[in-house]
């Protein structure tokens, strides 16, 4: 085994995780190699004092309320119609408006005065989220943004500023490098 | 099981009842480690389960219930630790006055590093926070965690090897002293 095999099994080995054969193999290497049986030795002490660390144990009292909680959150989205809409709608526009933009062709008429504070605030900040949105998708069905909105969901997606932040954060160089040329296109015909 | 599953699908608010009853101490238990603080933590165990209430149709049976709000949960929880970075490091031993277990003897030792401990994990990264606590806490194989983050494996094991670097540097004392260590 070599040493970087070592070290990505490591954790696993002193967790006890590992099958026969890799442990045995994990305990070959570490009799051999003394940079490896160092590594181990650290790493068995931090997971020795991690596991002494006491058990959580919650009380039953801090849940008492939980199932009450819920209903209560979910009779008072319903209780919001129009403030619920905008919340489902917009972030689901968002999104769909980071996977869509180099299909669909921005209707560069409309876009608004908020464009000029785009290059400025950087995209990742919410107006110019709601900028982005408003020149994508002004005209989507909604039923096709709902379809949407339970796509990502069912996967996963949290929708929330921060949600859109990490998201445009994991484009890769090039689609961001893209994204950002293309905003400030829009920016130069606007202006 | 599949027939619970698809009456909650259908909108049978008893079955859904029942589900968070049987669920909802396990996601709340994963929230306050990455949140530490038991009222965000509560707000946003509910909060996932709100979503998974409100989305039910788009549910598949298949991938189980509490697998998909644990999902939603852990992304919640690491968006909360994105958003409130600043906050979290002065309230990160807010997890710390849960009742501890153990003898009166031992019980200062112990509550002093429970804190060390909460406090190390809680000045962790988010990214790194929340992969260590699914990693340590929860026992979850690398592959699941980058299944529920969206991240890929290898980042998983970057981040949790850093949180990993970065708590021997925090817990040191305890480690060179032997200190606790039983």
């Amino acid at each position: 085994m070599k040493c970087a095999k070592c070290r990505d099994l490591l954790d696993d080995y002193i967790r006890g995780w590992l099958d026969q054969q890799h442990a045995r193999e994990m305990a070959d290497h570490l009799a051999v190699c003394s940079d490896c049986a160092a590594g181990y030795e650290s790493h068995k002490s931090l997971l020795s004092v991690l596991g002494a660390e006491p058990e959580l144990v919650i009380e039953k009292a801090e849940l008492a309320d939980f199932v009450p909680g819920i209903w209560e959150k979910i009779e008072k989205e319903n209780r919001i119609p129009l403030t619920g809409w905008l919340f489902k709608i917009v972030p689901a526009l968002m999104i769909a408006g980071a996977l869509s933009f180099f299909i669909l062709k921005p209707p560069v008429d409309d876009i608004p005065d908020m464009v000029e504070s785009l290059v400025e605030d950087e995209i990742y900040s919410e107006a110019s989220y709601n900028t982005l949105v408003y020149i994508m998708f002004s005209d989507v069905e909604p039923e096709a943004l709902e379809l949407i909105e339970n796509e990502l969901y069912a996967n996963g997606y949290i929708f929330s500023d921060e949600g859109y932040r990490q998201y445009f954060e994991e484009l890769d160089e090039e689609a961001y490098k893209l994204l950002e040329n293309k905003l400030n296109e829009l920016l130069d015909t606007a202006g | 099981m599949i027939d619970r599953l698809q009456r909650f699908i259908d909108g049978d608010d008893r079955v859904f009842g029942q589900l968070v009853n049987e669920y909802k101490e396990r996601i709340y238990t994963v929230v306050l480690r990455v949140v530490k603080n038991k009222e965000e933590a509560k707000d946003l165990a509910q909060e996932a389960f709100v979503k998974a209430y409100r989305n039910r149709q788009s549910f598949r049976a298949e991938s189980g219930f509490y697998t998909w709000v644990y999902r939603i949960a852990v992304n919640l929880a690491l968006n909360y630790v994105k958003r409130n970075r600043d906050r979290q490091a002065e309230s990160i031993e807010d997890i710390t006055p849960t009742r501890i277990a153990t003898a009166p003897t031992d019980r200062l030792e112990k509550a002093e590093l429970k804190t060390a401990i909460s406090n190390a994990v809680g000045k962790l990264p988010p990214r790194q926070k929340t992969v260590f606590v699914l990693r340590h806490y929860e026992e979850k194989p690398y592959s699941e965690i980058a299944s529920l983050m969206s991240i890929t494996e290898g980042a998983a094991k970057a981040n949790y090897h850093q949180a990993v670097q970065k708590l021997k540097v925090s817990l040191g004392l305890y480690l060179k002293e032997g200190r606790l260590t039983a």
